[in-house]
């Protein structure tokens, strides 16, 4: 089970183990504890699982102990699976519970890790985990998810399992028998039967029926009428045996038991498989997704290794083995009738053993099998099983099963024995003839090897000599490069020199042609007409600014006036300015004056401003004196108190107040002071300070007056507080007035001044004014004067443009002159230059001819080296040595064969004795090495499932499953998931897995709606097969596209169905007219004719018929037709064998078909009973049957003909169905049917069409026949 | 005899859809022969390790290929029974496989165990069949039945004709029926065949119309193997089925139509 890990890590890995409580807890249940344990083995052969991350989202891993290789384990669990449960911690793992599994608990999948630890318990060591080790546990796949992923897949293929448990009831039916009737040939018995539950007649077909009292089974039953009472049992040949001695009759057989066990076990095997898959333990672990995902991811192989093929194939057929012997997971083969499939399997099966793979060959049915074993070469190197029960498995097949392959084997071994004893008396001649030559080889080979030394020494030598023509070269090279670039650069500096002297010749001519056209115009009279024009100007100008100036007088005195306007004002407000006491008329004024204060200014009036409100407050409105009135009442007062207290020794306790608390209007300090008087003047008080004695209430007037005292003193604090403010307030106003006043002295002077420019200016304007006035006497209006001047400025300006040119001419000749003097020179200098990089560039050139004839010499001795070379007897000598060293191990065999001849044939003889003599014994142990040395193994899908099986062959490197389509997918899976790669064949234009005598698809119509059903069919829209040949990459698919089993002209008939994906269905039969030939000729047949449709009529007489009781069909008319026509090809026959176009003992064989199982039956009867052909062999069979089979000639009886409105032509309709009756015939096809009735009664438009086309290539091959008509 | 006939007509008459249409009673030449032959009694030891033994024994052996094509035997299976030998300590390999003492008394005490014996066998055959028939059972009651009617060619018959490898079969399975695991009795050689008598065994034929499927066929029982014969059904009904349905049936309906 080794392989079906994913991955194994070889080396032994030691790793960190602590261990939580719960984890040793689990340990301690079958251990003294960890340590005993973990010391039990050096190592552990474990399985690692990943699993979830833990909610701490530390990576978890179950370890599974392997049962078996554990073996310290082993013995103390008796194979039970020990699991510990991991976490990754810092660089080993924490162990976080350990727990016991039951012995069937699979340890090896595909989703596991194997691996082999050595555990070091306790603290860490810093001793990390090897890397690619802790990358293989990153990789692997979280096993849970995996498992829910297939769970939730499969899921949708439960529908196939229920189909075919449709029925399962796992009691046994008991009846008993009253009558039985054997059929002829013993392989059916009907039975009547009674005390069958009447609900047990439905499910009864499929079960496997036994007399009670025997021991083996008699087989299926195939129909079950409840109203006859009567059950029919297909026998298997041991109850065949049985039948023809006792005719099941007796108290033996007087009660009867029902079972389906087979059918159960067969669907719990399928059922296991669907498990397994989700377990992972399917051989690939990409499985999985090949089977579930819409586009199969494979891995991709490029690598195409080319094989040599045993049998002959087309290109197809190798395509098909390349194909499937490089690609990786999966292959599938697309293979329409005839073309090759089991050839191709044999070729992939040969190919397999050669690369020592071990194959399992695996279909649906046994007959597939055996057909594909039964053509598998007769090599000794592929040992082939069959693997089965004997009594299904057919003739091919016999031989491989198990208890027949010693004899298989030993037939072989005695044949190959006897052609060698045949040679025997030829021997010895031979092995001396075979010596002789092999001397003779060996002397060449001898011969070869001292020309060959002697040709590697001249070889070394010219290996030497080339090494250092090599490095020579390589220098001639390099000087050779550096000459190239002296030349390159000579040759740019001779171009650029030459460019050059280009470009000083130019010039030169330039700068001559510049001096003849240079001439010095009249530059003095050009200068004295400038003068007069600027005179002019001026005076134009003069007369312009005439207004200006006027105007500008007048502005003048304007601003003269107005400045000894505000002087005036000034002077006035100067004036007025002493006099004004309030702040507010002081305001006015500087209005008056139209003043802005400066900052500092205005800042001073803001202060007052508030210094005046402040007083304002308390009393502003009283004058000065009434404050100096109050205070001097104050200081009365507060003289007199003290007086008084200073009497009364009182006075220590005054406390005179610095400052005062709040300020007071003048009217409530003068009440103050007049509340003083009065309490004074109280009598109450005046008695109390007449006397000076102490008494309490002296002693409170007393304090009162203190209290007034301060009281007093503070309001005169106050005041004389407020009257410094009043003062300071008084000062700041003459303060401002004082400095309004410097302000205003200081602008009167600047007025004053600015009056004194102004005039002096007017003066000097009016002045000029007058002599302008005077100067001009240019009357004329400004405009004409600004044109005028206009023009004359423009004028003078050209002029003096032109006398700027003139000048610059000057120049620039003098310069010019001096240029070409210049340029003369430069031009000598350069032709100089030329003259000696041409005498460098012949001279370089004549050592670069130099180099060039001594570098092509060294090449041409390189080449001769090189191509000397080129044939380095090294391999070959070593080729020689090891065919010397074969040769000599040949040589010996061969000598000592000859010593021993007598010997030899002796020995053999012996064995041959021995082997025709071997016992049962030996050939029980020739059996047993062969199983174990078994490398094609064939069996059905669903026994590769068996435990047996499964035991003896777990995995297979290749599984081949045949007939593909035939099968459903549970079937399937259970080949698929041994196989580390799996090819399917199959063809899914053929019919499909059958359930009974219907299709799936015709099986699902009976079946009520429901969820189920839909769910099916959506699954049985595209099979498995058909889907993954859509789906998956071209290098993991082909179809086999040529087809040798058909006349070209029958394959016509079904190429319509292999129409797709660019895939087309040729004829590979070099001449189909000699190849299939049928040499016949009858009234409706010509030896040309492959293909034929014998038409009936779509009227009553040929109307098909229902027998009683039965639900089949049969066609009256149809038969006698097939009667006709069977009779005619026997006459046919004989006339051909007759006339030598056939050999004398021909039998053709022809196959008698129909889609209905009651026509078959007729037939069957018209060709046993009523027939006797001498030429012709028969088959019949129901087209489903007749699946994989080929005849010679093939007459398919449509049976379907009526005149109802449906239209139904019921099983005919499959297109699948239809392909396969087609498709049998080798040298004829003979369709009998209606086809008015197939092409024009059908409900479904693509019936109908399917049949036309028929109808149209038939038509076109002029194979229609209506009936009683002929070609003759 | 014509109780076994009764015995038997009732038995097919019980089946509810067969109608018996005729019957006849005859019966068909067989020939009892005395076959003489020798058998040897050997140990097990499997022929294929034996003879591997000694091929080693006598020829100078060094590599396993050389074994396999001198036996013509697999390679594989040649190493494999190598390996084994090897581990018993019946061969070693030094440069060249040798036997070891040990095999040596393996291969001479392995080969027989008795001497050759000679041994006689009555059997009887029947050329029709082309087979040994079970000729134990006596039959006693013999009577004058008419000759099988297809026995044209069956007087020229001859020992000759026996096939050896059927004769082969036949006293292999003979020989070899009471051997051990431990003891193998085998033929060795087949002295002569020698012809006793000619005997005649009766057999009774019946016609059948299965009217459910409406099938016409033959039923024969052959006395000597005590059960239906296949060979002799086929023979008959291979030669005269196809006029059956004429004969019995359209008689019947006839019948029909005049009753």
């Amino acid at each position: 089970m080794k392989a079906m890990n994913r991955h194994t890590f070889e080396e032994t890995v030691k790793c960190e183990l602590t261990m939580t409580t719960s984890a040793r807890n689990g340990i301690e249940k079958i251990t003294k504890d960890e340590h005993a344990f973990f010391a039990m083995q050096k190592s552990f052969y474990v399985h690692i699982e990943k699993r979830p991350e833990n909610q701490q989202g530390s990576q978890a891993f179950s370890f599974f102990f392997d049962p078996e290789e554990n073996v310290k384990l082993k013995d103390l669990l008796d194979g039970r699976v020990p699991v510990l449960e991991c976490i990754v911690k810092n660089d080993g793992f924490l162990a976080t519970g350990f727990h016991v599994r039951g012995k069937r608990e699979p340890v090896a999948t595909n989703r596991r890790l194997r691996a082999t630890m050595k555990f070091k318990l306790g603290k860490s060591s810093g001793i990390s985990l090897p890397i690619d080790f802790a990358t293989l546990l990153r990789e692997l796949p979280i096993a849970e998810e995996r498992s829910e992923y297939v769970k939730k897949r499969i899921g949708g293929w439960e529908g196939y399992l229920r189909i075919m448990e449709k029925n399962a009831d796992v009691e046994d039916i008991h009846a008993r028998v009253k009558s039985v009737s054997l059929s002829e040939d013993f392989r059916q018995a009907s039975i009547r039967i009674e005390g069958l539950p009447g609900k047990a007649w439905r499910t009864l077909i499929g079960f496997s029926a036994k007399f009670a009292s025997m021991t083996y089974d008699l087989g299926n039953v195939i129909n079950a009428d409840k109203k006859t009472n009567r059950i029919d049992v297909e026998l298997k040949n041991n109850a065949i045996q049985s039948a023809r001695k006792t005719g099941l009759l007796g108290k033996d057989f007087e009660s009867i038991v029902f079972s389906n066990f087979a059918e159960l076990s067969q669907v719990r095997r399928l059922r296991r498989g669907f498990k397994d898959l989700q377990d992972g333990l399917a051989a690939n672990a990409n499985l999985e997704k090949v089977l579930f995902e819409e586009r199969p991811v494979v891995k991709i192989t490029n690598r195409r290794e080319p094989l040599e093929f045993e049998t002959s194939l087309n290109e197809f057929q190798q395509e098909a083995v390349n194909g499937a012997m490089n690609a990786n997971d999966l292959y599938v083969i697309q293979g329409p009738p005839g073309t090759g499939k089991t050839t191709v399997i044999s070729e992939i099966c040969n190919q397999a053993v050669k690369a020592g793979l071990r194959t399992l060959v695996a279909s649906q049915a046994n007959l597939a099998v055996d057909n594909a074993l039964g053509r598998l070469l007769n090599n000794q190197d592929i040992r082939i099983l069959r693997y089965g029960r004997t009594e299904s498995i057919e003739e091919e097949g016999r031989k491989f099963i198990e208890e027949n392959v010693a004899e298989h084997w030993r037939t072989q071994t005695l044949e190959a024995m006897e052609t060698q004893l045949k040679q025997h008396s030829q021997l010895e001649s031979t092995l001396l003839t075979e010596e002789e030559a092999l001397q003779q080889k060996s002397t060449v080979l001898l011969e070869q090897r001292s020309k060959l030394l002697e040709q590697q020494k001249q070889w070394t030598e010219d290996n030497e000599k080339l090494r250092t023509i090599e490095q020579e070269m390589k220098e001639v090279q390099l000087k050779k490069q550096e000459l190239q670039l002296a030349v390159e650069k000579n040759i740019t500096e001779k171009k650029s020199s030459e460019h050059k002297l280009e470009e000083t010749i130019h010039e030169i001519k330039r700068l001559e042609n510049l001096l003849t056209g240079i001439s010095t115009a009249n530059r003095s009279e050009l200068e004295s007409e400038r003068t007069q024009l600027k005179e002019r100007i001026e005076l134009l100008k003069t007369s312009q600014s005439l207004a200006e100036m006027v105007a500008q007088v007048d502005k003048l005195q304007t601003s003269i006036d107005d400045a000894i306007a505000r002087s005036e004002s000034y002077q006035s407000a100067l004036t007025k300015l002493t006099t004004i006491g309030k702040l507010n008329d002081l305001k006015d004024l500087l209005d008056q004056v139209e003043f802005v204060p400066p900052p500092e200014l205005d800042h001073k009036m803001t202060e007052l401003i508030r210094q005046i409100d402040r007083i304002q407050e308390v009393g502003g409105e009283e004058s000065f004196t009434a404050w100096s009135d109050t205070v001097a009442r104050v200081d009365k007062a507060i003289i007199t108190l003290t007086k008084i207290l200073e009497e009364h020794q009182f006075h220590n306790r005054i406390r005179i107040p610095k400052g005062f608390r709040n300020r007071h209007s003048l009217q409530s300090i003068q009440e103050t002071v007049s509340r003083v008087g009065r309490y004074l003047v109280q009598p109450s008080v005046k008695k109390t300070l007449s006397t000076t004695s102490f008494s309490v209430e002296s002693y409170d007037c007393l304090e009162n007056l203190t209290k007034a005292v301060g009281l007093l003193h503070d309001r005169k604090n106050f005041i004389s507080a407020f009257l410094l403010e009043a003062q300071s307030t008084t000062s700041l106003f003459e303060d401002i007035k004082k400095k309004i006043t410097d302000v205003f002295n200081e602008n009167l002077s600047t007025l004053t001044a600015k009056q004194k420019g102004l005039q002096s200016q007017f003066d000097q304007v009016n002045g000029q004014l007058s002599e302008v006035q005077h100067l001009s006497e240019e009357t004329s209006s400004p405009e004409v004067i600004a044109k005028v001047l206009s023009e004359l400025e423009v004028s003078h300006e050209s002029i003096s443009k032109t006398i700027q040119e003139i000048l610059e001419t000057e120049n620039t000749l003098k310069v010019t002159e001096k240029n070409l003097e210049n340029a003369h020179e430069q031009r000598e200098t350069i032709e100089d230059s030329i003259q000696s990089s041409s005498n460098q560039a012949s001279e370089q050139s004549e050592r670069m001819n130099v180099l060039d004839s001594m570098l092509t010499e060294k090449l041409m001795l390189e080449e001769t080296l090189t191509q000397s070379l080129l044939n380095d007897p090294a391999p070959l000598l070593t080729e020689i040595a090891q065919a010397e060293k074969e040769l000599e191990q040949q040589l010996e065999i061969v000598t000592k064969q000859l010593a021993n001849v007598p010997a030899i044939q002796s020995v053999q003889k012996t064995w041959h004795q021995m082997l025709t003599d071997a016992s049962p014994y030996d050939l029980d142990e020739i059996r047993k090495l062969y199983v174990k040395h078994a490398n094609v193994i064939g069996t059905t899908c669903v026994a590769s499932a068996r435990k047996e099986f499964v035991e003896e062959y777990p995995v297979f490197d290749l599984v081949i499953i045949d007939e593909v389509s035939k099968a459903t997918p549970p079937e399937l899976l259970l080949p698929m998931l041994k196989g580390k790669k799996i090819i399917l064949v199959g063809d899914h234009h053929q019919l499909p897995p059958l359930v009974g005598q219907e299709t799936m698809e015709e099986f699902l119509e009976e079946m009520p709606d429901d969820e189920q059903k839909k769910d099916m069919e959506r699954l049985l829209k595209e099979s498995l097969f058909e889907r993954l040949f859509r789906t998956l990459p071209k290098q993991n698919k082909t179809m086999l596209g040529i087809q040798y089993r058909m006349h070209e002209r029958i394959m016509k008939s079904i190429t319509p169905f292999y129409n797709e994906n660019g895939y087309e269905l040729i004829c590979g039969l070099p001449d189909s007219d000699a190849a299939r030939a049928h040499h016949l000729e009858t009234n409706l047949i010509r030896s040309d004719d492959h293909l034929l449709w014998i038409d009936q009529p779509n009227t009553p007489d040929f109307y098909e018929a229902k027998p009683k009781g039965g639900t089949s069909r049969y066609n009256e008319s149809e038969l006698s037709t097939i009667r006709n026509m069977i009779q005619d090809l026997d006459q046919a026959t004989e006339k051909a064998i007759e006339q030598g176009k056939l050999p004398v003992n021909t039998k053709k064989q022809v196959g008698v078909i129909s889609f209905y199982g009651e026509q078959v039956k007729r037939i069957n009867q018209l060709i046993q009973e009523e027939l006797r052909t001498d030429h012709l062999t028969f088959r019949t069979g129901s087209v489903d049957k007749f699946q994989g089979m080929e005849m010679d000639i093939i007459i398919v009886s449509f049976v379907r003909n009526h005149g109802e409105a449906s239209g139904e032509i019921g099983f005919a309709k499959d297109y699948r169905r239809l392909n396969v009756a087609l498709s049998r015939a080798k040298e004829l096809l003979i369709i009998v049917g209606s086809s008015s009735m197939f092409i024009n009664k059908p409900k479904s438009k693509t019936t109908r069409g399917m049949y036309q086309k028929l109808y149209d290539e038939i038509s076109s091959q002029s194979g229609i026949r209506t009936l009683n008509e002929s070609v003759t | 005899m014509d109780e076994l006939k009764r015995r038997l007509r009732k038995e097919l008459e019980q089946s509810f859809d067969s109608k018996i249409l005729a019957d006849q009673s005859w019966s068909f030449p067989a020939h009892k022969v005395l076959i003489s032959y020798t058998t040897v009694t050997k140990t097990k030891m499997d022929v294929l390790m034996k003879m591997i033994l000694m091929s080693v024994q006598q020829l100078r052996i060094e590599r396993p290929e050389e074994l396999a094509h001198l036996l013509g035997v697999e390679l594989l299976f040649v190493e494999d029974l190598l390996s084994i030998m090897k581990g018993a300590g019946l061969v070693v390999n030094k440069d060249v496989w040798s036997i070891t003492e040990l095999g040596v008394a393996q291969v001479t005490t392995g080969m027989l165990l008795h001497e050759t014996e000679t041994e006689e066998t009555m059997l009887v055959v029947s050329p029709l069949h082309n087979e040994f028939l079970d000729g134990e059972k006596s039959l006693s009651l013999q009577e004058n039945l008419e000759p099988f009617r297809y026995d044209e060619n069956l007087s020229k018959w001859s020992t000759d004709d026996i096939s050896s490898e059927l004769l082969q079969t036949e006293l292999s399975a003979l020989v070899e029926n009471d051997n051990t695991s431990e003891r193998q009795r085998v033929v060795e050689q087949l002295l002569k065949v020698e012809k006793i008598e000619q005997i005649q065994i009766p057999c009774f034929e019946f016609h059948i119309h299965n009217t459910n499927q409406d099938t016409l066929y033959a039923r024969i029982w052959n006395t000597s193997t005590e059960q239906w014969d296949e060979t002799l059904e086929q023979l008959v009904m291979t030669k005269e089925r196809s006029s059956w349905r004429e004969r019995y049936l359209t008689k019947e309906e006839e019948i029909h139509h005049e009753t």
